[in-house]
C-alpha cells in the first residue's frame, strides 16, 4: 500500500476541499467504469467489473439442496452464500493474516446485504419443503486502486444479472382410489386439485435458463468519503488514505416505483458524523446511486444483447 | 455371548423419524405470528443494568444486562505493541468471543464466523471517541464476552455501550461516551420498535443500530440491515438517538458511583 505522508494528505485534502482532484475529475464523478459479463464460461453467472483500475471478477455456482432446518441445510426461498477473496497481488504489503481480515470484512457484508436481496424468492423454491436452490457467489479482488467496495458490488450485481437459474418442472404425484397418479406440474395434478410437487427434473430445452426475477433493481453500493463539510465518490487510492472516514449506501429502485430501498448503511472511519449531516448525505446518496443503477442497467442490457446476438444465429 | 439376540423380540429399524400428520404441515406452511409487545411499548427500552470494576484484574471493566443480554467487558491498557512497526497512533482491538451456552444452539468455543463482524462494529462504535492519538506504540485492547445472546443487534449496542464504560474506567481519554441503541421496522404498517430481541429482530423487515456521542451530537456508527425506505431509516436513527441520550445517563451515574465508591473505599 502506497503510504501517503502528511504533507501529501494536506495536499490531497485541502485541495478536496476546494473541490479539486488530482486526476480532474469533479467530487462526484466516478472513473471510467467498464464492466462485462459472462467471461467465466463454467459458472452460471459471471461478471468483470473495472472502475478506474480497481479491478473485480465475481462469479456464481447453483446448487441444489435438500432444504432442512440446520445451518448448512437449504432453505424453502433459496439461501445465498458470498465469499470474497482479496489477492495477495491487489494488497502487496498486506499480511496473509490481514488479508484475510480484509476478506471477512468484505464477504460479511456482501452476504448481509444479498442474502436479503435475494431470499426468500419463490423463483429459488425447487419443491418446497424439500429441494431448493443454493446460489453461492465468489467474488475475486483483482486489483485495489481505491473504492473496492463499490466496484464489488458493480460486479456481483452484474454476475446476478448474468445468472441464469435452469428451467425445472416440478414432478407430482397423488394416491386416488389406490393408484399412483403421476403428473407434472402442468398436468394431472393440478386437476385432481390435491398436488404435492415431490421431485424436479429439468427438461431438455434449447435455452438455457430464466433470468433472476428482479434484476434490474439489485443493490447498488456508494461509498460517500467524507470529508466534512463535503463529500466525494470514487476515491482514488491515495485520496481513499488521506480522507478515511466513509458513509456506505446500499440503495436498490424498484422498477416501475419511482420509490427506493435501502438495503443497507454502513459508517466506516475514526472520525465522528456529526448527526445532523447524515440525513442530507442519505439524499445525496440516493441521487447518485440512482444515476449509477440507471447507467449499470443501460450498460447490461446492451451488453446482453451483444453476448446474445451471435448465439441466436444458430438457434 | 453377548452378541446373540432376543429372537422374540422385533427389532426396531436403525434410524427413525417422527410421523409427519398433514395438520402438522399445514401449520407448519402458515407463518408465524410476528411477536406482539405487549409488555413494553415499541419506543421503550429494555431495562438496564450496569456496573464498571467486575473483572478486578483488568485495568477497566464492565458489566452490562439488558433482560436476557448479559455481557461481560475488560479493558487492558494502554500497553506496548510489539514486534509491529512504529505507529503513531493507538492501536485498537476489540475481540468478541460468545460463551459456547450463550445461545439456544451450542456454539462451539472455536473460531466462528458471527464473531468477527460483531467486533468490528463494536470497534466502529468506540474508534471515534478514544483519542487515540495519545497512545503512540501501543495498543488497548478490549475482550468481550457474551454470556447470554439475545440478538445479534441488541448484542452489538449493549456491548458497545458497556466497552464505552470500561474504557472511562481503566481511565483513557475519550472526548465522550459512546452509546448505542438498535431498531426495527416491523411490518408494513411500518412499525418501529426500539431495542428489539431475538425473535423479534428475526421478524422485522430491518434493523438498524446506531451509535451516539449524546455530549456532543454526533454518530460513531450507523449499521442498517434488512429492508427498509430512506425515510423509515431516518427516522429509527433519530429515535435510537433519543434514546442513547438516556442510556447515556445511566453510564454517566455508573461511573459516578463507582468513582464515589473507589474514593470511599481508600481515602
Amino acid at each position: 500500500m502506497a503510504y501517503v505522508s502528511k504533507s501529501e494528505n494536506s495536499y490531497i485534502t485541502t485541495s478536496l476541499l476546494a473541490g479539486i482532484r488530482a486526476d480532474g475529475r469533479s467530487p462526484t464523478d466516478y472513473r471510467n467504469i467498464s464492466l462485462e459479463i459472462g467471461v467465466v464460461p463454467v459458472a452460471n453467472g459471471s461478471a468483470r467489473a473495472r472502475v478506474g483500475e480497481t479491478e473485480v471478477v465475481a462469479a456464481i455456482k447453483l446448487e441444489v439442496e435438500d432444504v432442512g432446518e440446520g445451518e448448512n441445510e437449504g432453505r424453502d426461498g433459496g439461501r445465498v452464500l458470498c465469499h470474497v477473496s482479496c489477492t495477495p497481488s491487489a494488497y502487496p504489503h498486506h499480511s496473509l493474516s490481514a488479508l484475510d481480515e480484509l476478506s471477512d470484512e468484505l464477504s460479511s457484508l456482501l452476504q448481509s446485504i444479498l442474502s436479503h436481496t435475494l431470499t426468500p424468492s419463490e423463483q429459488l423454491t425447487l419443491v418446497p419443503g424439500k429441494k431448493a436452490w443454493f446460489i453461492s457467489l465468489d467474488a475475486l479482488i483483482l486489483s485495489d486502486a481505491g473504492n473496492a467496495h463499490d466496484a464489488l458490488f458493480i460486479a456481483a450485481r452484474a454476475a446476478l444479472w448474468d445468472l441464469r437459474i435452469p428451467y425445472t418442472r416440478g414432478i407430482e404425484f397423488d394416491i386416488k382410489d389406490g393408484e399412483v397418479v403421476v403428473g407434472d406440474s402442468e398436468g394431472i395434478g393440478r386437476m385432481i386439485g390435491r398436488k404435492r410437487t415431490v421431485d424436479f427434473e429439468l427438461p431438455d430445452l434449447l435455452d438455457d435458463g430464466v433470468p433472476l426475477e428482479g434484476r434490474d433493481s439489485l443493490p447498488v453500493c456508494i461509498s460517500l468519503n467524507l470529508l466534512p463539510p463535503t463529500h466525494f465518490l470514487d476515491a482514488s487510492l491515495q485520496e481513499e488514505q488521506s480522507v478515511l472516514s466513509r458513509l456506505l449506501l446500499f440503495f436498490s429502485f424498484p422498477q416501475p416505483s419511482p420509490t427506493s430501498t435501502l438495503y443497507g448503511t454502513r459508517f466506516i472511519g475514526p472520525n465522528e458524523l456529526p448527526f445532523n449531516m447524515l440525513k442530507p448525505l442519505v439524499k445525496d446518496g440516493e441521487k447518485y446511486a440512482r444515476e449509477l443503477a440507471e447507467a449499470l442497467n443501460k450498460k447490461l442490457k446492451q451488453e446482453e444483447s451483444q453476448v446474445s446476438a451471435p448465439m441466436s444465429a444458430f438457434g | 455371548m453377548a452378541q446373540t439376540t432376543d429372537r422374540r423380540r422385533i427389532v426396531g429399524p436403525e434410524s427413525s423419524a417422527p410421523p409427519v400428520f398433514e395438520i402438522d404441515e399445514q401449520k407448519r406452511s402458515q407463518d408465524p405470528p410476528l411477536p406482539s409487545r405487549s409488555k413494553r411499548s415499541p419506543r421503550d427500552i429494555r431495562p438496564i443494568f450496569l456496573q464498571t470494576g467486575l473483572i478486578s484484574q483488568a485495568n477497566g471493566s464492565a458489566y452490562i444486562e439488558t433482560e436476557r443480554t448479559k455481557i461481560a467487558c475488560a479493558v487492558y491498557g494502554p500497553r506496548q505493541l510489539k514486534n509491529t512497526a512504529y505507529s503513531e497512533k493507538g492501536k485498537l482491538n476489540v475481540e468478541v468471543k460468545f460463551a459456547p451456552f450463550s445461545c439456544t444452539r451450542r456454539r462451539a468455543p472455536m473460531k466462528d464466523a458471527e464473531d468477527r463482524p460483531i467486533s468490528l462494529l463494536i470497534a466502529q462504535s468506540l474508534l471515534p471517541s478514544i483519542r487515540l492519538e495519545l497512545f503512540p506504540k501501543s495498543s488497548i485492547d478490549i475482550f468481550i464476552t457474551v454470556l447470554e445472546n439475545d440478538g445479534t443487534e441488541g448484542c452489538v449496542a449493549a456491548g458497545a455501550t458497556a466497552a464505552s464504560a470500561a474504557l472511562a474506567d481503566a481511565g483513557i481519554e475519550l472526548i465522550a461516551l459512546s452509546t448505542s441503541c438498535s431498531a426495527s421496522v416491523i411490518g408494513d404498517g411500518p412499525e418501529i420498535w426500539l431495542d428489539p430481541t431475538e425473535e423479534e429482530s428475526k421478524a422485522a423487515r430491518g434493523t438498524m443500530t446506531v451509535s451516539y456521542l449524546p455530549a456532543l451530537g454526533t454518530l460513531t456508527n450507523v449499521w442498517q440491515t434488512g429492508k427498509m425506505s430512506p425515510d423509515e431509516a431516518m427516522q429509527c436513527v433519530e429515535k435510537c438517538v433519543e434514546r442513547c441520550t438516556d442510556i447515556h445517563h445511566v453510564v454517566s451515574k455508573t461511573l459516578l458511583d463507582s468513582a464515589q465508591a473507589r474514593l470511599g473505599s481508600n481515602p
